[in-house]
């Protein structure tokens, strides 16, 4: 990984951005909040405000949703390089929206699979490929929190 | 010669106030608590919080930890539009966030 003026550049071998097209096109996965606004107070006074964090997170997702189709709709968005790999080249902005996108898919896994505390039972017990996406997503995630871990400390 | 001329002798004006709001008077606002889940990286949390609170990267990893080792968060103190607004956004990062009553 290069990093220069807000400019993040990731070397990608051609397995590594098959799977990172896998993931993102089974964006999106989840279809509500992860959370309910409040865990305490009057169920009938939050409703509204409940509603509004539904509706708002569809929006999001909706936005996201094209811009992933977009991103991977880019002609040359991984430029191939002199060795086979690929260049896959993201500023500050949209490393931060790729982070999102990861993440809301390896959340959403996680909802589907009942937020399972433990995955391993569950990838032995037929539900490898969810898990392998949840762990694919993960490693994506950590390679560009470690590039955009230097710029993060102000 | 200089002539040296006497100042007037100045005090600052001094108010009195007879009535204070008590601490238990004042709005106690909404907590926005941030809870622990085994999905959501640490890395990932810290740069949430960093991205939503616009926090230095030490008082965002310190607030994560306290969500990870001690199961939840209080990250702010806010009026319930703001404490809304900040749900919406960590809950935007996919974080189990919650507003609570300041009570």
């Amino acid at each position: 990984m290069e990093a220069k003026d807000g400019l993040f550049v990731f070397n990608l071998a051609k397995q590594e951005r098959a799977l990172l097209i896998h993931v993102m096109k089974m964006f999106p996965v989840s279809g509500g909040p992860v959370a309910p606004l409040s865990k305490s107070g009057d169920e009938k006074k939050l409703a509204e405000h409940e509603r509004s964090l539904t509706e708002a997170l569809a929006e999001q997702r909706a936005e996201h949703k094209r811009l992933v189709d977009a991103f991977l709709g880019e002609q040359g968005r991984f430029a191939e390089d002199a060795k086979g790999g690929f260049r896959l080249r993201l500023t500050t902005a949209q490393v931060d929206w790729l982070l999102r996108v990861l993440n809301e898919v390896r959340v959403g896994l996680w909802l589907k699979l009942g937020r399972p505390e433990e995955l391993i039972p569950l990838a032995k017990g037929g539900q490898l490929e969810a898990v392998a996406a949840m762990e694919i997503c993960a490693l994506f995630q950590s390679r560009l929190l470690e590039a955009l871990g230097g710029g993060e400390s102000n | 010669m200089p002539t040296t001329i006497e100042l007037p002798e100045v005090a600052p004006d001094i108010f009195r106030e007879d009535e204070t709001e008590s601490k238990e008077n004042l709005d106690p606002g909404y907590l926005v608590i941030c809870w622990n889940d085994p999905v959501n990286l640490m890395d990932f949390v810290t740069h949430a919080f960093q991205q939503v609170f616009a926090w230095k990267k030490e008082k965002a990893e310190f607030h994560m930890m306290q969500v990870h080792y001690q199961g939840k968060s209080v990250l702010t103190r806010e009026t319930m539009e703001r404490a809304e607004f900040y749900v919406h956004e960590l809950q935007k990062y996919q974080l189990h966030a919650t507003m609570e009553s300041g009570e």
